[in-house]
């Protein structure tokens, strides 16, 4: 840990105008430091916070030191790349008539940030910070290769799961079971994503595949205290379930056999950790909540919609923006669900998974645009 | 909630009359201050840093029974003298507090 913390501040360090020995003698100071902590039998995690984390400490001396400036290493490079980007995709499009898929060298003006700033961030992050990178290579790679567009977007959830590892590893959080747990809980959401669509697209079973979502649940009640409630609810799931594939295939009603779920919901109800309340919080969100669960499993029952009707629960965390977001934020924060929506959307219906992905672009570009 | 700029001149201010009394190594300051106030430890040995840098202290290595040499931080007659000047613009300006709000300088 002490070796991890030295070399993060170090690489933070880089990234600022000093000479050798100055960050040198810095670097000797916190080791010194840490040591000191070490001798005095305090925790390693006690001493990080003592000590500030790597970001914090590095931060504290560039205020303190005003001729410290954060430089920006590999600054000409990005600065370069839209001109090299140009020249180029004239030489492809004027001598070889490549125009398409020549434009595509644009993409190596936000790429070559992200790999300057993935160098310029503490070890743990700098997988995080380039997974964008690695999946747009793999997206295109395998995309305009085998024309596998779907379900190759997949590939994208790296990035949030990267996200999610790496932030329980941080200075900031200390590893106690509980996190590990609920770090679980949040990877589940991203690995059920890749198997129901996976089931969905190669087996054709959207349904019953939705049911790998309830392993959701199953982690959050892991975290539970008391045992007695953690038996009950995981059993209370896997008995529903088990009633739900035996009524749906042995007699063809996957409705009855959703009424097993009443089960866990029962159960849910009865130990209060399942509440109706409206009191705190928009009536709108809650609404979209039943009325996103009522018309997926509604319009997938009956129309086997299960393939596309998941993105109304993108609906949640939109109306739940809309309706306590800062207003001047509204176009920022929606564009990464409304980017997912075009760009799903025209994959799916119109099978254009070759060029839908530049949806994404909207993110940056209302970004910039609300910036000021 | 105290102005972090007017904070922050405070620990400084501290900082030099704690190494004003013996010398001390980086760790020790930053115990030695977290004791007594409620200090953001983190903002310490940028201060230490800094005021070296400025002249007020200056650093030696002293061996220790186990392991490398300690850096030690040693106030310097400018140092003294800034601690001073501290010293007399804090017991006005608290003086001046204590009139308008009640109270005395211990």
């Amino acid at each position: 840990m002490k070796k991890d913390y030295l070399n993060d501040l170090r690489k933070i360090l880089n990234t600022f105008e000093m000479s050798k020995s100055e960050r040198d003698d810095i670097i000797n100071d916190y080791a010194a430091m840490y040591d000191d902590g070490l001798e005095k039998g305090m925790e390693e995690q006690a001493i990080i916070e003592m000590l500030g984390t790597p970001e914090k400490a590095a931060k504290a001396l560039s205020d303190e030191y005003r001729h410290i400036q954060k430089r920006h290493i590999g600054g000409r490079l990005i600065a370069l790349m839209p001109f090299l980007s140009l020249i180029t995709f004239f030489i492809l499009g004027f001598y070889f008539d490549k125009w398409h898929p020549g434009w595509l060298v644009f993409l190596s003006i936000p790429m070559t940030a992200i790999i300057v700033e993935a160098f310029n961030k503490p070890s743990k992050q700098f997988l995080t910070a380039l997974s964008p990178f690695v999946a747009t290579v793999v997206y295109l790679g395998i995309g305009f290769g085998f024309k596998i567009w779907h379900p190759t977007w997949l590939i994208f959830l790296i990035i949030p799961i990267l996200g999610i590892v790496n932030s329980y590893r941080s200075y900031d959080e200390i590893d106690d079971h509980k996190d590990i747990l609920s770090q679980l809980t949040a990877l589940s959401v991203f690995v059920a994503i890749v198997v129901y669509v996976l089931l969905g697209t190669y087996a054709e079973l959207w349904n019953p595949g939705w049911l790998i979502f309830l392993i959701i649940p199953i982690l959050g009640i892991l975290s539970e205290k008391n045992k007695m409630k953690k038996i009950l609810f995981i059993s209370s799931i896997l008995i529903a379930v088990a009633f739900y594939l035996f009524v749906g295939y042995r007699f063809g009603n996957w409705w009855y056999g959703a009424l097993g779920f009443l089960l866990p919901i029962g159960l849910g109800i009865l130990t209060n950790d399942i509440k109706f309340s409206f009191g705190k919080g928009s009536i709108w969100v809650k609404l979209t909540v039943i009325l996103a669960v009522t018309l997926y499993f509604s319009t997938g029952i009956l129309w086997n919609t299960w393939g596309f009707m998941w993105m109304i629960f993108l609906l949640i965390p939109m109306i739940a923006i809309l309706s306590h977001g800062p207003k001047k934020h509204y176009l920022v924060a929606l564009s990464p669900f409304i980017a997912t929506i075009i760009f799903f959307s025209l994959g799916y219906f119109f099978g254009l998974w070759e060029i839908s992905w530049m949806a994404f672009l909207m993110i940056p570009i209302f970004g910039i645009l609300t910036k000021n | 909630m105290m102005n972090s700029q007017f904070k922050k001149g405070i620990i400084e201010m501290c900082v030099i009359a704690v190494v004003a009394q013996k010398d001390m190594y980086g760790f020790e300051v930053i115990d030695t201050m977290a004791k007594a106030i409620d200090v953001n430890e983190n903002t310490v040995y940028p201060i230490l840093r800094r005021l070296t840098d400025q002249g007020y202290f200056e650093t030696y290595l002293e061996s220790t029974s186990q392991g490398a040499p300690r850096k030690y931080f040693k106030i310097t007659k400018t140092g003294i003298k800034k601690m001073e000047e501290y010293r007399h613009e804090w017991t006005e300006f608290l003086s001046g507090v204590y009139k308008i709000m009640g109270g005395q300088i211990e």
